[in-house]
């Protein structure tokens, strides 16, 4: 019987440990993992999903022109959509930064009309800004 | 016993009277007006074919609008393309083209109009880049109207 090394065991159980991942989220665009912390983090040029994504995770919209982030994306426990990040400037009272959070989990239009104030960065849910490592925002903060 | 006529060119022309014209000229004080579109909602978008083989696009959209006192400064957006040349409105299955993040383009290519529903960042930077958008019409002319915003 021949015996397979442990670096090559690892490699396979990475290998394997991988596959529902991108099984879940086919786009492989989407594969970008930041493990820095418990939120599991994705990116991608793709626009976000509405529903069906990892639940509990944040996925990054990557501009494929500049590589540039221009908007996050926060999804529930049931892997629908609760709110979004644009880091670009909407107008007045919306710069880079501002956030929506979607009383109708998986429908974005929900928190967008009358009577629906853009949210300021610095009232939005720790983390949902969070940029995978190495990536820019597109308009800085504020702007 | 009803009768739908097919809808005519000459109907066309007759329904874009009360619509305004946009041009390269008026387009940037139709983008500031509405704020590029950014954040805004589509409500509808039709596409009719008239009895003479033209083509139109149509689409409805709840926009921001600065010149609109009420509603919260919201309003409804009529735009229309007709004599469209090309268009394509391809939406994956987990998203969602309603809500205008990135804004709506509104482009000039030679003598053509386009409308880009925001599947892009930015403007697109010529017919070729235009063309590979999800979401847009291509015509020759390009009409609006603004009517007072419904739920």
């Amino acid at each position: 019987m021949r015996i397979v090394p442990y670096p090559v065991l690892i490699l396979l159980a990475l290998f394997f440990l991988s596959v529902p991942a991108l099984g879940e989220n086919s786009d492989f665009r989407r594969c970008t993992i930041a493990a820095e912390n418990a939120v599991p983090r994705f990116s991608g040029t793709a626009k976000p999903w509405t529903q069906g994504a990892t639940p509990n995770s944040v996925y990054t919209h990557i501009d494929p022109k500049t590589g540039k982030a221009v908007q996050n994306a926060a999804y529930g426990s049931d892997g629908k959509v609760i709110g979004h990040v644009d880091f670009k400037n909407h107008g007045p009272g919306a710069p880079s930064g501002h956030g929506h959070t979607f009383p109708q989990p998986g429908n974005p239009a929900s928190a967008h009309g009358p009577a629906n104030p853009h949210i300021p960065n610095n009232q939005l849910p720790p983390g949902w800004d969070t940029l995978p490592p190495g990536v820019q925002l597109r308009t800085p903060l504020g702007q | 016993m009803g009768y739908l006529a097919p809808w005519s060119s000459a109907q066309n022309a007759a329904w874009s009277v009360n619509m305004d014209a946009i041009t390269s000229n008026n387009a940037a004080a139709f983008g500031a007006r509405f704020n590029g579109f950014n954040d805004a909602l589509i409500r509808k978008v039709e596409i009719a074919y008239a009895s003479d083989g033209t083509r139109s696009v149509s689409a409805l959209i709840a926009a921001h609008d600065a010149e609109q006192p009420s509603n919260d400064g919201w309003s409804l957006v009529s735009l229309r393309v007709s004599d469209v040349k090309q268009f394509r409105f391809c939406e994956e299955a987990k998203s969602s083209a309603q809500v205008l993040s990135n804004g709506l383009h509104v482009c000039w290519f030679g003598g053509s109009v386009g409308l880009e529903f925001g599947d892009y960042i930015d403007a697109p930077e010529n017919l070729e880049d235009f063309l590979g958008s999800k979401l847009f019409a291509l015509g020759n002319v390009l009409h609006f109207s603004v009517s007072d915003y419904e739920p």
